[in-house]
């Protein structure tokens, strides 16, 4: 069991047990004529300046109290980023209210739920498409106080009283001395341990729960990023994510207050490509698909290229230390200027496992791709904010606000599973002591659910969800996928198979080897070979996926380390039922054929011989026989 | 708000807008008596022995959504082109905002605010959906090609108030994505699209659209139809539209006219016309 500490930070921008609005304010008076808020309207970029946001702010506020919000509702929107999500939500905050987010593609059935839930007061809605999920639900809209439009747009011929636009609402707020004296008084009578915002876990398993985030949450979750990448005030930020989503409260909502950060909202979700490259945000966080989305377009742009670029594009990613400099001038630079992130000085990558190879390649580019881990209920625990960013690894814990409490404390729990302590905390889900007394325990560790394993050098490598989890005859769990993934992320890999349950007392590996890799790679050194089988056995392959293997289990605890391996003879096929046509392993039918084989891996023997039939494409059966080797890893004698 | 705002959203309010659906049809009647925007009455036109419109008369109110509908050569483009002033009828009267308009070019028709989409696809391939759309407010324009070129005050002035009024048509037909994409690139519907938006940037105070949805298919007809009604319903700006698509008119027109022959068979409400006996046999033919 090991419990790393992470540190307290030293920045100076410490919420000391502010609240968002009196930091708000304290942000316009420094920053008054500053850009807050950036947003392209009529195909221009348009600023909103500290001090008129915070006055459109307030005067949301003051709207918000007129209609009855009280100190501890909840307001909702759903939509879009746009700059109004920010200034509504950072309104609830300065009447004493919270926020809640919904995705602008939650079902009405979402929406009902959420607005349920949190016994919301007001829902702010985007457009026609989101006004009419909430008329479809009687219930939940004769809890509202009111449903406020952002674009009127097809709403012409809508009667219902509760029905107004964002100006007409805007327009509306009180302006006199006691409207102002009474939003005062709220702002100031706020604590940091109320509640700013709602996040609803996506409910893989039953009904999403509300996580309760307080202000104290969000702006330790916001110092923590300060304070470990050293963020600079006004740094450019590109806000893409949605706001229901925790990391986006943290990073654009309070961020945009603590850092204070320019925040950047696209015009429209089908312009990001252009827009990122208007801004070109100095800090952005994009979830792993996007990135790879990225990726490929980048990709698919080469592939549009003369030849002449594509050779040199593939000699840049490829170029030597020596020549990175040249690499960079003559193409690299280019590329990152095209998709908008030439001046990316902390673009992150959360919410699931990003490839190792795409990871790569943006470090290739000279984009310094960061990952970063959290959960909604614990934050932001773990990022790459200072060594090297290791693709498999999560990085180190990150500084906590010194005003908030102790700093971040890891534990690995016997069955993998990460538990965090310190910091903010987790502050229970709304409305439901049942589920908070299930992740949260009387000593105040949060169980992730995800088990990680920590290397030697303190950063985290995340093995698989606990539920997803395998067990060896001796109890020890081990991660199949995540082992499988890590090998298969090998250019030598192609497939590979993790083998261990309860009636085996190690974990081991079924290799399917690249032939085209290891053609080029034999070729190189000289080495023939005939047959796939033949290949598949050599010395030279034998000995680099041995490599590949050693490297794998350094990134595994103990217990889950590949202690023997050996190569399949065939190429695994979707023809012989082995494979879906996806490419996904059919185990069953894997541990039926290769039974042989695996018997011999786990009865200690040196060599098998295998004889497997095969079906050729023109249906034929035919019968592959060979001589299979096993090889043993140092993970071996620890098994023995 | 500002222009400069970045929070300045296009705001409206559902009472500046023409009431819709049920309550719609009886209100645009009742205007209709009061408020002819254009009108045309007893229009003749031949080609040589040819009668292509034979004392037709025509009107469209404002807040009304008019559709033409006939066989071939039952005489609606030649009822459009009397309109915008591509033919001279023979004999009748068009009048528009009350003034004789029988005389004005098609050009000066287009400056008064008559404005009109033809059949197939008329934009500039060559250039971006923003220029093909700025290109509409060229009729508006105060200052002349030397202050254009010498590009000094009002000229420059005016061009930036142009781009703004370009965007804002941009965003009310959703090709923000597009707006420096070379029409030439677009599909077919897109283009339909910047036509539209190429129309309305002259500021229409009547829309003419000639089979807007021809060659469209069910995906593009819904998405431009839902344009054209929020064009009406926003803008409150009269439509007039031929259309082979049955069922796009009965569904979004106020009011639908029926030619054969170059003569008026019916005229009325989507549900009057459909049960009219004389249509039926027009497009179902006679026993």
């Amino acid at each position: 069991m090991k419990s790393p500490h992470g540190a307290a930070g030293d920045d100076a921008r410490d919420p000391h047990g502010e609240t968002l609005p009196r930091l708000l304010r304290r942000r316009a008076a420094e920053h008054g004529a500053h850009d807050f808020l950036r947003a392209k309207r009529h195909g221009v970029w348009a600023a909103t300046s500290w001090a008129a946001a915070l006055a459109r702010i307030e005067a949301l506020a003051r709207a918000m109290i007129a209609l009855g919000v009280q100190p501890g509702d909840v307001v909702a929107l759903v939509g879009e980023n746009l700059p109004e999500a920010y200034l509504v939500q950072y309104a609830a905050l300065c009447a004493g209210a919270a926020a809640t987010h919904l995705y602008p593609d939650a079902s009405a059935a979402e929406l009902g739920f959420v607005l349920e839930n949190s016994a919301a007061v007001l829902l702010f809605a985007e457009d026609q498409e989101q006004v009419d999920k909430v008329l479809q639900l009687p219930d939940a809209l004769a809890a509202l106080r009111g449903v406020v439009y952002l674009d009127g747009r097809g709403l012409w011929d809508y009667d219902d009283p509760r029905l107004q636009s964002f100006e007409r609402f805007v327009g509306g707020a009180p302006d006199d001395a006691a409207a102002r004296a009474a939003l005062d008084a709220r702002i100031a009578a706020a604590s940091d341990l109320d509640l700013a915002a709602l996040c609803y876990t996506s409910g893989t398993t039953g009904e999403p729960k509300g996580v309760r985030l307080t202000h104290r949450h969000l702006l330790d979750n916001a110092y923590r990023l300060v304070a470990s990448f050293g963020i600079a005030p006004h740094i450019d930020y590109f806000s893409y994510i949605s706001p229901a989503w925790a990391a986006e409260q943290f990073i654009g909502i309070a961020l945009g207050v603590l850092a204070p950060s320019v925040v950047h909202f696209a015009e429209k979700p089908e312009t990001v490509p252009t827009d990122l490259r208007e801004i070109s945000p100095q800090f952005l966080l994009f979830t792993p698909r996007q990135w790879e989305m990225i990726a490929s377009q980048i990709e698919a742009q080469m592939l549009d290229a003369k030849p002449l670029r594509q050779r040199l594009y593939r000699w840049a990613i490829n170029a030597p230390a020596n020549l990175r400099w040249l690499a960079d001038a003559l193409i690299l630079r280019a590329i990152r200027d095209n998709t908008g992130l030439a001046r990316a000085q902390i673009p992150i990558s959360a919410g699931s496992g990003l490839s190792a190879e795409i990871f790569r390649r943006f470090h290739a580019l000279g984009i310094p791709l960061k990952n970063l881990y959290g959960s909604t209920e614990a934050g932001l625990v773990s990022a790459h904010w200072d060594g090297d960013a290791e693709p498999s690894t999560l990085g180190r814990p990150l500084m906590v606000a010194p005003s908030v409490g102790a700093a971040l404390e890891l534990r690995i729990a016997a069955d993998g599973e990460l538990l965090v302590r310190g910091g903010a905390g987790f502050a229970g889900y709304h409305r439901n002591a049942a589920a908070t007394a299930k992740v949260l325990d009387a000593e105040g560790w949060f169980h992730t659910g995800d088990a990680m394993h920590m290397l030697q050098s303190g950063e985290l490598v995340f093995l698989d969800r606990v539920k997803d989890m395998r067990r060896l005859a001796n109890g020890a769990a081990f991660p199949p996928q995540t082992i499988e993934n890590h090998l298969r992320a090998s250019p030598f890999v192609r497939d590979a198979i993790v083998l261990g349950d309860e009636t085996r007392g190690f974990v081991a590996a079924l290799i399917n080897v690249d032939a085209g890799i290891f053609g080029r790679y034999l070729e190189s050194r000289n080495v023939g070979w005939g047959t796939f089988a033949e290949l598949s056995q050599l010395d030279a392959v034998l000995e680099c996926v041995a490599r590949e293997v050693a490297k794998v289990n350094a990134m595994l605890p103990a217990p889950s380390r590949i202690a023997r391996f050996a190569t399949l003879p065939k190429e695994l096929d979707a023809d012989d039922a082995e494979l879906t046509r996806s490419r996904k392993l059919k185990r069953a039918v894997i541990d039926e054929r290769y039974r042989a084989l695996i018997d011999s891996v786990y009865a200690g023997d040196e060599r098998c011989e295998l004889t497997v039939s095969v079906i050729y494409q023109d249906g034929s059966v035919g019968t592959v026989r060979a001589g299979v080797r096993i090889l043993s890893t140092d993970a071996a004698a620890v098994a023995a | 708000m500002s222009p400069g705002d970045a929070l300045g959203r296009p705001a409206v309010e559902p009472a500046a807008a023409a009431p819709r659906n049920a309550a719609r049809h009886s209100a645009a009647r009742a205007a209709a008596a009061v408020d002819r925007v254009l009108e045309a009455r007893d229009l003749h036109l031949s080609f040589g022995a040819i009668q292509a419109l034979v004392g037709v008369n025509f009107h469209v109110a404002a807040g009304e959504l008019v559709s033409i509908i006939g066989p071939n050569g039952a005489g609606k483009s030649s009822l459009l082109n009397c309109l915008s002033g591509f033919y001279a009828p023979s004999s009748g009267t068009i009048r528009f905002d009350g003034r004789d308009i029988g005389r004005a070019s098609p050009p000066r028709r287009a400056a008064m605010g008559i404005a009109r989409t033809f059949q197939g696809i008329q934009t500039y391939p060559s250039m971006t959906v923003r220029e093909n759309i700025l290109c509409g407010c060229h009729c508006r324009m105060r200052t002349g090609l030397i202050a254009g070129a010498l590009w000094w005050g009002p000229s420059r002035r005016e061009m930036v108030r142009f781009v703004d009024e370009a965007e804002a048509i941009i965003e009310f037909l959703e090709l923000e994505p597009l707006r420096h994409t070379r029409v030439g690139e677009l599909g077919y519907g897109l283009r339909k699209r910047v036509d539209l938006g190429r129309a309305l940037a002259i500021d229409p105070k009547v829309l003419i659209l000639d089979e807007p949805m021809a060659g469209m298919n069910a995906d593009e007809k819904g998405d431009l139809a839902r344009y054209i009604l929020d064009i009406h319903d926003a803008r409150g700006v009269p439509v007039v539209l031929v259309e082979h698509d049955m069922e796009v008119v009965m569904d979004i027109s106020d009011r639908v006219m029926v030619l054969e022959w170059g003569r008026t068979i019916a005229d009325g409400t989507p549900a009057e016309v459909r049960a009219d006996p004389d249509v039926v046999r027009a497009y179902l033919g006679q026993e």
